[in-house]
């Protein structure tokens, strides 16, 4: 099973994100915010996908992009960052960044589902 | 569900605390950055969870404030006091609207204040826009093709994009498809960047979708890679027959494929070959394109080819010598793989007979009026190729013999009538395969060639005395010979003295030759034979001391072994041979080499009827010799029509027989 890791400050989001992917049949691990993931990050060498949101305390979405992007196991992983579409600049940011995609908040879980297969490894 | 929205509240609820004591912290310290940061999260948060999770009205009254803070956050002096006021008033509506039980009068409050947050946002300079509802187009479920252009940047891997992703994707919402990989740009082993993209796609799809649904597969990747997608028909282009091989031979033509020409000509191109195949059905040919090229270009290919036909034919000498194994087998294949590749190579110099037939059928028809004769112009095996040189060559020869034809071999239609021949003459060109040459015949219906006619001309011209005995075949000969056909009465065509034996000639410069057949009253066949190729020589290896000569078979009459003396007893550089004198030359002589005391031959060759005898040391093998210039510092050197290199790596020299001939007989006379 694919791993995949989403990160958000939200409890909910983080939720609604691991239902649907486990659904979808892939194994998810969840962070709280950058530092957090880049600790997941460290323990796992098989993750293939990324989602995260962007605003988090602590490191924030774009800084967890960038961290991975330098790193050297997951320079090239693929990752999605949550937004809403109002967020036109911080889009830019997260994708100049090195973001692979987005997913728009709200999502409906199908529209999860098919960005997260666009990308994935 | 019902949990996630239980964890939602409660998570709200946690942010509302945030909410609560960052507006303390406001009261308290005034306006800093992180204050702005940390309301604008709670906002971002509260927008996010609310609308993923149903919460409608939470969702629009957090959505305004969210984007008021975001403003914040850039100039942090635009907090201003009215946007205070609001966002302390949402406080507690944002705790009420926490809940799955909403009030009506919760609703109309939070309205109320939503219209507030409005006003706000519209006194907020250059305040984000409000979500507008995408319109969606209707879109008919019709089929469509599409060409589509997909090249990433190079450097897309860096953001985890894989491009064969999309190709992919592009290719599952496809109904038929055809790929075009772009590969040209991947450069070698020692310059390639792994973390590189060099590949492109160019593919035409055909597919019920959504044009959004295409646009979608490249969403995320519209500002790294070149993007196009074109409509090109509401058919699906890929059932035209032939169209791959014409988008593939596009694509070989030039960096991206033509999708504008080749698609929007399709449908003329449909009724283009239906009429074509109601026109000739004779030919049964597949519609070919053409590619123009430098002959420069062929040459320097044919050139390369023959060098490596050669320098195979020495290393397999040498595998064999070695006796390996392995050796010998990879030797055979790369024989086989040579021998492929020189066929192929040297067939792209071969066109098709048909390519200068339009001149011939002009011509015919043009006659046929002006002579008020009813001439058929019948063809076969025009699909027979040869080197674009003899064609070139010899269409004028043909032209001349077909004007002929017409001129004196085809009778008028009276004639032909009370002669009991259909009253429409026929002319046929047949062309066809004879070993290595290829033949063209053409051949009338006509009177035929007169014989006493031929012998009183040459008479008359001074060819031959009046008394001379000829057979049959030698008065047919006359016709070739220099002034014999200086036309009398000049027909307009043929006005620039065009005789037969200047066609004889320029079918020998191709190496060819030309011979007659004819049946007086029935009709004349002129039969033209011809080298597939003028690079390619089929001929007598030679040899003189310790080098190699190559003489064409095409010009060799006999060979005979002569003793040394009998060019002792040579008068006048004229040589015995069966009975005949003949000049010759001695190559040991001519080329200064030592004198020769062993056994040598004489070949005797011919051109235009004479011959010469051309004396060796050795008749060694038959040769087919890839024909090689010598090189513009030989031009002068006109013995030699050019070089080729043996088996064993040695160079012989070709030897221009007719030059020889020609000096030695003018030189005689």
């Amino acid at each position: 099973m694919k791993k995949i890791l989403i990160v958000d400050d939200s409890e909910s989001i983080r939720e609604i994100v691991s239902m649907t992917l486990i659904n979808e049949g892939y194994e998810v691990l969840a962070g709280v915010d950058g530092v957090d993931a880049m600790k997941i990050v460290s323990e796992h060498d098989d993750i293939k996908l990324v989602i995260t949101d962007l605003h988090m305390p602590n490191m924030d979405g774009i800084g967890l992009i960038k961290e991975l992007r330098a790193s050297e196991k997951y320079a090239r992983i693929p990752i999605l960052f949550l937004t809403t579409e109002t967020q036109a600049d911080k889009k830019l940011e997260a994708r100049k960044a090195g973001a692979t995609g987005w997913i728009i908040k709200p999502f409906i879980q199908k529209r999860l589902a098919m960005a997260v297969k666009k990308v994935i490894k | 569900m019902q949990d996630i929205n239980k964890i939602f509240i409660e998570e709200g609820n946690e942010l509302v605390s945030d909410l609560e004591s960052h507006l303390i912290d406001l009261e308290a310290s005034g306006v800093s950055s992180d204050i702005v940061n940390g309301i604008f999260r709670v906002m971002h948060s509260l927008k996010g969870g609310s609308s993923m999770f149903g919460f409608t009205k939470l969702d629009e009254l957090t959505h305004n404030l969210e984007s008021i803070y975001n403003k914040v956050r850039d100039d942090n002096s635009k907090l201003s006091q009215p946007i205070i006021d609001v966002t302390f008033k949402s406080v507690d509506l944002i705790k009420e609207l926490l809940s799955e039980d909403i009030s009506k009068s919760i609703l109309k409050q939070s309205d109320k204040l939503i219209e507030e947050i409005r006003l706000v946002v519209d006194s907020l300079e250059g305040v984000v826009k409000n979500n507008t509802t995408k319109t969606q187009e209707s879109s008919s479920n019709t089929s469509k093709s599409y060409y589509i252009l997909f090249k990433p940047n190079q450097d897309i891997l860096a953001n985890g994009t894989n491009p064969l992703y999309i190709v992919e994707e592009l290719l599952d919402i496809a109904i038929d498809y055809h790929v075009v990989a772009r590969t040209k740009e991947i450069p070698s082993l020692e310059k390639l960047n792994i973390e590189n993209s060099y590949t492109w796609w160019e593919i035409v799809i055909f597919s019920d979708v959504d044009r959004e649904e295409i646009d979608s597969v490249f969403m995320f990747v519209e500002d790294d890679a070149k993007i196009i997608i074109e409509e090109i028909s509401d058919d699906n282009v890929l059932t035209i027959p032939n169209i791959i091989d014409v988008i593939d031979q596009s694509a070989e033509l030039g960096d991206y494929i033509d999708y504008k020409h080749i698609f929007s000509s399709n449908s003329d191109k449909k009724e283009a070959s239906n009429r074509s195949e109601q026109k000739n059905s004779t030919t049964k040919k597949n519609q070919i394109l053409n590619i123009k090229v430098d002959t420069h270009k062929l040459d320097n290919l044919i050139n390369l080819v023959s060098e490596l036909v050669t320098a195979q034919a020495r290393f397999r000498v040498y595998a064999e010598k070695e006796g390996n194994l392995e050796f010998t087998a990879i030797s055979e294949e790369i024989t086989k793989i040579t021998t492929r590749l020189r066929d192929t190579a040297f067939s792209i110099t071969l066109i098709p007979i048909e390519s200068i037939l339009i001149k011939f059928k002009r011509l015919v028809r043009d006659l046929s009026i002006s002579q008020s004769k009813d001439v058929l112009f019948v063809t076969e095996g025009t699909e027979t190729e040869l080197d674009k040189k003899i064609i070139e060559t010899i269409d004028e020869p043909i032209l001349h013999l077909i004007r002929n034809s017409i001129d004196h071999g085809i009778e008028s239609a009276e004639e032909r009538k009370k002669l009991g021949k259909p009253e429409k003459g026929t002319i046929k060109l047949k062309s066809f395969y004879s070993g290595s040459e290829v033949h063209i015949q053409i051949s009338d219906d006509g009177a035929g060639i007169n014989l006493e006619k031929v012998r009183a001309k040459a008479i008359s011209k001074g060819i031959i005395d009046k008394d001379a005995k000829l057979s049959e075949k030698e008065l047919i000969e006359l016709i070739w010979a220099p002034g014999f056909s200086t036309a009398d009465a000049v027909s307009d065509v043929s006005g620039r003295g065009v005789g037969m034996d200047v066609v004889k000639k320029k079918i020998g410069e191709v190496r060819g030759d030309i011979e007659i057949k004819t049946q007086e009253g029935k009709g004349s066949t002129f039969t033209l034979r011809l080298p597939l190729t003028l690079s390619i020589i089929d001929g007598l290896i030679v040899s003189v001391a310790k080098d190699y000569y190559i003489i064409p078979l095409t010009v060799i009459s006999k060979i005979h072994r002569i003793e040394h003396s009998a060019l002792d007893q040579s008068f006048n550089d004229l040589i015995v041979v069966d009975g005949e004198q003949i000049p010759y030359i001695y190559l040991r002589e001519y080329f200064s080499y030592e004198e020769n005391i062993g056994v040598e031959h004489i070949v005797i060759v011919e051109y235009e009827n004479q011959k010469v005898g051309i004396i060796v040391d050795n008749i060694v093998a038959e040769y087919q010799a890839v024909l090689k210039p010598l090189g513009k510092h030989y031009k002068k050197i006109n013995i030699f029509t050019g070089a080729s290199i043996l088996g064993d790596g040695s160079l012989a020299l070709v030897l221009d027989t007719n030059m020889i001939v020609r000096e030695k007989t003018k030189a005689i006379k």
